[in-house]
């Protein structure tokens, strides 16, 4: 499963807080923010400059000095949590 | 937790912290700056010199939401307090997460607004409209965290010959229009809210000077790139400093204007020649006074002056000023005070003696025969806009409403210099203690 990032979705920190926030052209009560750690935010971030699975892993793979299959289980299981919360969209590989 | 270390964390939040509460007013009776209030001014003052807050002891979370509910500060008040709202020993979960909802909020409506700001400028462009964002839009880039400077509108100025052209754009967007004036139209989608001028002020300010004739120089007194145009940070200064004189005048004032000047006089004095014109500015606007009181209520709250020097400023006129600045909430609204109520009519009531009379004549002919500047702002009224000569038919569809609908309290409102006059003095020295009165 590759996971797309979805539009209008963004990564950012703000004093020092790391947040996803899913931008509305109608922004209403009830937003769509998720805070996380530094870690999930570079991974979104690497996911959203190059939606390609195979770049993300071994982009995390060197940045963090992790094994392969360690940075597939990070990706897979973030990917799918970003999914289910409207961040991403999953698409068969 | 994977097996390497790497942990990836998503969290999240509880519903009701996603929501912004209503706003409420529970103030309570002042008798002088409690341990809450000084804190809430340390934390604004640090945040916008970088700095960490220290937790007094008895500081109150509660209040402190109050104070930063009130003049709209929550997202900051959230990031420099956070100690004390995440310490369940000290604060209240409902307490905590209402906090941290003004800071998410903050940042989610501003992430939103930038997204619409850029489709907006976009659309302009396309058209061929020449626009400039101004006020907070511009301001906000100049706090630590933009995202925290909350606004309740994007302002943004267009050429009277391309307003029109602006608002059709707007609606195009899915915008609805909420027609303020003829010179500023205001735009609603969800909670984005932008008001497209083709002036930047029209009211007056109440201190004898034309500043709305004086601020139509502003595309004059901008940085152009291509169709955008970015105010000159001295001549954007000086509009700040009458538009935040509007409000003492009008209904009063809470910090966040004061704060948005001292970071914007920052820049104004690190070019020494445009502080110079800035003061120029000010006072050719008369303005100069004023600003030399804001000045020495900022370094006496925030540790920062602004362009002018600093007044001398008595402890009694400090007392009040800080009580009634702590009151009034961001731009006055959250008051009671029955002294904000006059401010519209001390603005035409500068004088004393025979000529306090003879204003109070003028004012009641003024109420009867509205002269056509202020009646063009009136939506009932609004078909009179480059019409002048249909005022008569104004003044009789005036006449008819208030006789049938309301006698009493146009009676009222004709007689006010008569019948109140004592709060018309008192908000005139009031006016005067600030350097705004004539």
């Amino acid at each position: 499963m590759i996971y797309i990032i979805a539009k209008g979705a963004v990564a950012v920190t703000v004093c020092g807080e790391h947040l996803l926030v899913k931008t509305d052209k109608n922004p209403s009560v009830g937003c769509n923010i998720r805070q996380v750690n530094e870690e999930a935010k570079t991974l979104f971030l690497f996911m959203q400059e190059n939606p390609d699975r195979e770049d993300v892993i071994r982009r995390l793979t060197e940045h963090y000095g992790i094994d392969e299959k360690t940075a597939e289980s990070a990706y897979d299981g973030f990917g799918a949590q970003l999914a289910t919360e409207g961040f991403a969209e999953g698409r068969d590989a | 937790m994977t097996d390497s270390g790497l942990s990836l964390q998503l969290r999240a939040l509880p519903r009701a912290a996603t929501l912004k509460p209503a706003r409420r007013s529970l103030y309570v009776n002042w008798e002088m700056m409690n341990s809450t209030q000084k804190y809430f001014l340390e934390a604004l003052s640090d945040f916008i010199s970088g700095r960490a807050t220290a937790v007094p002891p008895d500081a109150d979370p509660a209040e402190l939401l109050r104070l930063a509910d009130i003049h709209s500060v929550g997202g900051i008040i959230w990031a420099q307090c956070r100690e004390l709202f995440s310490d369940p020993g000290r604060c209240d979960a409902e307490t905590a997460g209402r906090m941290h909802s003004y800071f998410l909020g903050d940042v989610y409506v501003s992430l939103c607004r930038r997204e619409a700001t850029g489709e907006i400028t976009d659309a302009f462009e396309a058209a061929g409209i020449g626009y400039m964002p101004f006020k907070g839009e511009i301001i906000k880039d100049l706090y630590p965290a933009p995202e925290l400077r909350e606004m309740g509108d994007i302002d943004i100025l267009v050429s009277p010959s391309d307003m029109d052209a602006a608002c059709e754009i707007m609606k195009g967007l899915g915008y609805t229009d909420h027609t303020e004036t003829p010179d500023v139209t205001e735009f609603h989608r969800g909670l984005l809210v932008y008001e497209i001028h083709r002036r930047a002020i029209y009211e007056d300010i109440g201190n004898g000077t034309d500043a709305a004739g004086f601020f139509d120089a502003f595309p004059e007194h901008a940085v152009r790139h291509g169709l955008a145009a970015e105010p000159e940070a001295g001549f954007h200064y000086a509009f700040i400093t009458a538009h935040t004189a509007k409000h003492i005048v009008n209904r009063g004032s809470g910090f966040r204007p004061f704060l948005d000047m001292i970071l914007l006089a920052r820049k104004v004095k690190s070019i020494p020649e445009e502080a110079e014109k800035t003061r120029e500015m000010l006072n050719e606007l008369k303005l100069s006074d004023f600003e030399s009181i804001c000045s020495a209520l900022c370094l006496r709250w925030f540790g920062g002056s602004l362009v002018c020097e600093p007044a001398v400023l008595t402890e009694e006129f400090f007392e009040e000023t800080t009580e009634k600045v702590f009151r009034d909430g961001v731009f006055g609204k959250s008051n009671g005070d029955t002294i904000n109520e006059h401010g519209n009519v001390a603005k035409t009531m500068k004088r004393r003696g025979i000529y306090y009379v003879i204003d109070a004549v003028k004012f009641f002919f003024g109420r009867i025969f509205p002269p056509y500047g202020e009646m063009r702002y009136v939506e009932s009224y609004s078909f009179i806009d480059g019409r002048p000569w249909l005022i008569p038919a104004a003044w009789v569809k005036r006449w008819v409403v208030s006789l049938f609908r309301h006698p009493g309290r146009s009676a009222r409102l004709a007689l006010h210099p008569m019948i109140r006059k004592n709060e018309i003095d008192k908000r005139n020295r009031f006016l005067r203690d600030w350097g705004i009165g004539k």
